[in-house]
């Protein structure tokens, strides 16, 4: 036991407890996980989750922490809850009051049902947002084969009223939607219209691979008002997908068009209250997917006019257009367009894209920030006698007089990045430094025109930019060494008997180290001037 | 000090004496001059004479190659007496100060980026970072210093003066330390704030050309051209600024050896080799501002041959003109 391995410890347990854990599973989850969408925090504990897979064994591996005692609570609790799933159900289904679409219901609820009993084996539940992504992409690769080719990923991207007021070319008829599969619309293919109402009988459930299947959908299925839940996942989604000019999406008015968003928004009130919450969250920021369509074309787009008519304000010009926003929670279109775009006036674009790009969250975080600013901006913020200076981000006194601690510290000085690296074929230098040292120390006496020498003005070239002209790499460091060291060996002994024939003027004005590097030349050195003459003169016998 | 004969001149069997000396002279064996440094010098002063007799005699390779140019810059060293102990450190700790100031600084940048920028072999082998680099490190060691002479801290022309070092010495601290010695020892006059030592330089130019050829002076000097005017940048960079640069490199081999007063006999030597040209030219001063490539042997050779006409006190003057700034020349 000590040496097996994970996929071990799941051996004893038998298919059939599995199934019946699975079942558990999902009502359990159904009851902690009312359809809210997932956050963040779920995504990312899912990710780290050693079980990549989609096996329904892998995730009951990370549900062995349950008790029986716990499911059978949030069994009950599920239990109790039924009546609450059956009145979602209700209102689901008054919304489509025809009896036919009833029936159709109850015969989908039911061939649900009893695949859900025949392949409760594939149930698993969605333990993470990126499940839930690939298997809404299962999901859509099945209805790509029953629908023909799917519309691109942007495509979702945008809410439904978008799509079907930019689709004029649409059929009075077919522009209807199975309002339990709501995405149809947004993914169809020019050649068969994605938005005909497809029969509940279509929806053949037994043809699909359900292996590709994933629980959400089938567990949505039972309640069509789950179905639209899901959608609350959609938002979260988008926002984790958005970058660059999609961020956008905030502020587009061409995508905060209000024709049913407050007819969702109701709907969603009225039947759920908990979502609602978790709407109400995310309404302030995005622009949700509105509800079901209902009704005709002709009547759906009069309704459209007239939720238009009655919501958006009588805006003069395309200016005051964008300066306000829809606000479905109040219903009212508000101004804000100021707000908005104070927070990003002192904003690099390049800034802005590069926030815009960043995860839903992020974006949120980063809103707010702006919005203190903004806020401080027009009423500054007085905590215990400082006032938050926006322009510098910090904190001053409201007296104005605030003593610089660092007053008297000087700047640090650019000092020259070069690096002596010795060469290992090098004499050391610590070596060289103590020989210098002590030459030095040995003149000490001697050497009266120590001071003599002029200052030298480092002061200012310390502070000298750093220029590439006087950055000697190492490598070239390491040749200069080497050739130093290659001239020692070469001709060193050249100047081991020091060079007094030559050196023994007008160093009273050098620097130590320079005066013993260099030679000068003597008027009694100059002999050697003299020689080319001597020879010329003697060879020419004058 | 007893000379080592190279062993290469002992693996030639069975060659006549006359090829023998061929052998020895001949222009791709220079080992006599680099086996003759490899010994230690038992007496410097002697072992000096021979090193330059064996450069007059032998000279040094003109080639590109790296060890040809280590082997010049050694014997340029040994010659000038310039020690390259502790020469690294002491090049980057005045690296460490970085460009010197501002009018400084930008005197040197405006004259790098020109520096012998028609020769190929220069720009492929030193860069202007170096230039700049070296040029700045002299500036803050000048400051440092207080000679007895005022040297400038940068003064148009050390460009073209340090241009042989840089790309003869095979490290740029050695051809620092080489181009220090040759401006605070050398010719500390050519380089001063008044620039004595050029226009002494100068002055001595046109009495021993006068002296030397005559009527070459006379049609100069007819045609209002001293050697103020056409002869200044020769005198300054010690003809380095005329081409080809191996050229200068060997004439170099020869003044470390003997003295760069013989600068002013060469100038003479490449002048008096054109000169035809000068009297045909319709603008002689276009022709004598931009001297052809001149072979350093022939002018060594010419120039060498100019001594037995230089009085010995003009001969005195040359060799002073360039330490003594107290020297002025009417």
């Amino acid at each position: 036991m000590n040496d097996s391995s994970f996929e071990d410890i799941e051996t004893p347990y038998t298919q059939d407890v599995i199934n019946r854990r699975s079942y558990r599973k999902q009502l359990i989850n159904r009851k902690s996980m009312p359809n809210i969408a997932p956050t963040a925090m779920s995504t990312i504990s899912s990710d780290a989750t050693a079980v990549p897979n989609q096996s329904s064994d892998a995730y009951w591996n990370s549900d062995d922490n349950f008790t029986n005692a716990s499911r059978g609570q949030h069994y009950n609790d599920f239990k109790s809850n039924q009546d609450y799933f059956d009145k979602v159900v209700q209102k689901s289904r008054d919304k489509r009051s025809p009896t036919k679409r009833s029936n159709e219901f109850a015969h989908k609820f039911n061939m649900t049902s009893d695949m859900r009993l025949q392949k409760e084996h594939f149930l698993k539940h969605p333990t993470s947002m990126m499940e839930l992504k690939s298997n809404k992409r299962n999901s859509s690769n099945n209805m790509k084969l029953k629908y023909g080719s799917l519309s691109s990923r942007e495509k979702l991207k945008s809410s439904i009223s978008y799509v079907t007021l930019k689709q004029p070319r649409r059929s009075s008829s077919s522009v209807r939607f199975k309002p339990s599969v709501v995405n149809l619309g947004e993914m169809g293919s020019n050649d068969i219209s994605p938005i005909r109402e497809a029969d509940d009988n279509e929806l053949e459930f037994d043809t699909y691979d359900t292996n590709d299947l994933n629980d959400t959908v089938l567990i949505a299925k039972p309640n069509r008002d789950d179905n639209f839940l899901n959608k609350y996942a959609e938002p979260q989604e988008i926002g984790d997908n958005i970058e660059g000019e999609d961020a956008e999406f905030i502020l587009n008015n061409d995508v905060l068009q209000p024709q049913f968003l407050s007819q969702s928004s109701n709907f969603n009130k009225k039947s759920l209250s908990p979502v609602n919450e978790q709407y109400d969250k995310f309404n302030g920021i995005t622009r949700k997917r509105s509800g079901p369509l209902k009704g005709s074309p002709v009547s759906r787009i009069q309704t459209i006019k007239q939720t238009i008519d009655s919501n958006s304000p009588n805006t003069a010009n395309e200016e005051e257009d964008k300066s306000v926003y829809y606000d479905p929670a109040s219903k009212q279109w508000v101004k804000y367009v100021d707000n908005i775009t104070e927070g990003f006036s002192d904003m690099d674009i390049n800034e802005h894209r590069r926030n815009s790009s960043t995860n839903r969250k992020d974006r949120e975080s980063y809103n707010l920030k702006n919005l203190k600013i903004r806020s401080n901006s027009r009423k500054p913020t007085v905590v215990n006698n400082m006032v938050l200076d926006e322009k510098n981000q910090r904190w001053v006194s409201v007296s104005g007089d605030d003593p610089d601690p660092f007053a008297n510290v000087p700047d640090f000085a650019i000092q020259s990045v070069i690096k002596k690296n010795s060469s290992p074929f090098l004499r050391s230098r610590s070596t060289r430094e103590d020989l210098r040292t002590k030459r030095v120390e040995a003149n000490q006496g001697q050497r009266n025109y120590h001071s003599i020498g002029k200052p030298l003005s480092r002061s200012k070239s310390q502070v000298f930019e750093s220029d590439t002209r006087y950055i000697i790499d190492s490598h070239a460091l390491e040749k200069f060494y080497h050739e130093e060291n290659k001239w020692h060996k070469s001709i060193g002994t050249w100047f081991l008997m020091g060079t007094d024939d030559f050196e023994t003027m007008d160093t009273n004005g050098l620097d130590s180290g320079i005066q013993n590097n260099i030679s000068l030349t003597s008027k009694d050195n100059r002999d050697f001037m003299y020689e080319i003459r001597k020879m010329v003169m003697n060879s020419t016998g004058q | 000090m007893i000379y080592k004969k190279p062993t290469q001149l002992k693996t030639k069997p069975n060659k006549p004496e006359a090829e023998y000396a061929i052998y020895i002279m001949s222009p791709e064996h220079h080992s006599t001059i680099e086996s003759f440094i490899s010994y230690p010098p038992l007496l410097v002063h002697s072992s000096l004479s021979q090193l330059r007799y064996l450069i007059l005699s032998e000279g040094l390779p003109v080639e590109s190659a790296k060890n040809s140019k280590r082997l010049r810059c050694y014997v340029w060293s040994i010659l000038s007496r310039t020690s390259m102990d502790n020469c690294t450190n002491d090049y980057v700790d005045l690296l460490k100060l970085g460009p010197p100031q501002s009018p400084i600084y930008d005197k040197i940048k405006n004259d790098t980026g020109r520096t012998l920028q028609t020769d190929q072999s220069f720009k492929q082998t030193v860069s202007e970072e170096s230039l700049v680099r070296c040029l700045s490190c002299f500036a803050w060691q000048t400051q440092e210093l207080e000679n007895r002479i005022e040297v400038s801290t940068y003064v148009q022309g050390m460009n073209i003066l340090l241009a042989p070092l840089l790309y003869t010495c095979p490290s740029e601290p050695m051809a620092f330390k080489l181009f220090s010695t040759l401006c605070y020892s050398i010719i500390p006059t050519y380089i001063t704030h008044n620039l004595i030592g050029v226009a002494n330089g100068a002055k001595l130019l046109d009495i021993c050309l006068k002296l030397i050829d005559p009527k070459l002076s006379k049609f100069l000097s007819d045609n209002l051209l001293t050697a103020e005017i056409y002869g200044m940048a020769s005198i300054l960079t010690l003809s380095s600024c005329n081409k080809p640069l191996h050229q200068v490199c060997k004439l170099w081999d020869f003044m470390f050896a003997y003295g760069f007063h013989m600068n002013i006999l060469f100038i003479i030597g490449m002048l008096v080799k054109i000169r035809k040209k000068i009297f045909n030219a319709d603008s002689p001063m276009n022709l004598l501002k931009d001297l052809p490539p001149f072979d350093a042997d022939e002018i060594i050779r010419v120039g060498v041959g100019f001594l037995p006409k230089i009085p010995s006190r003009i001969y005195t003057l040359l060799v002073e003109h360039l330490t003594n700034p107290e020297l002025s020349i009417g």
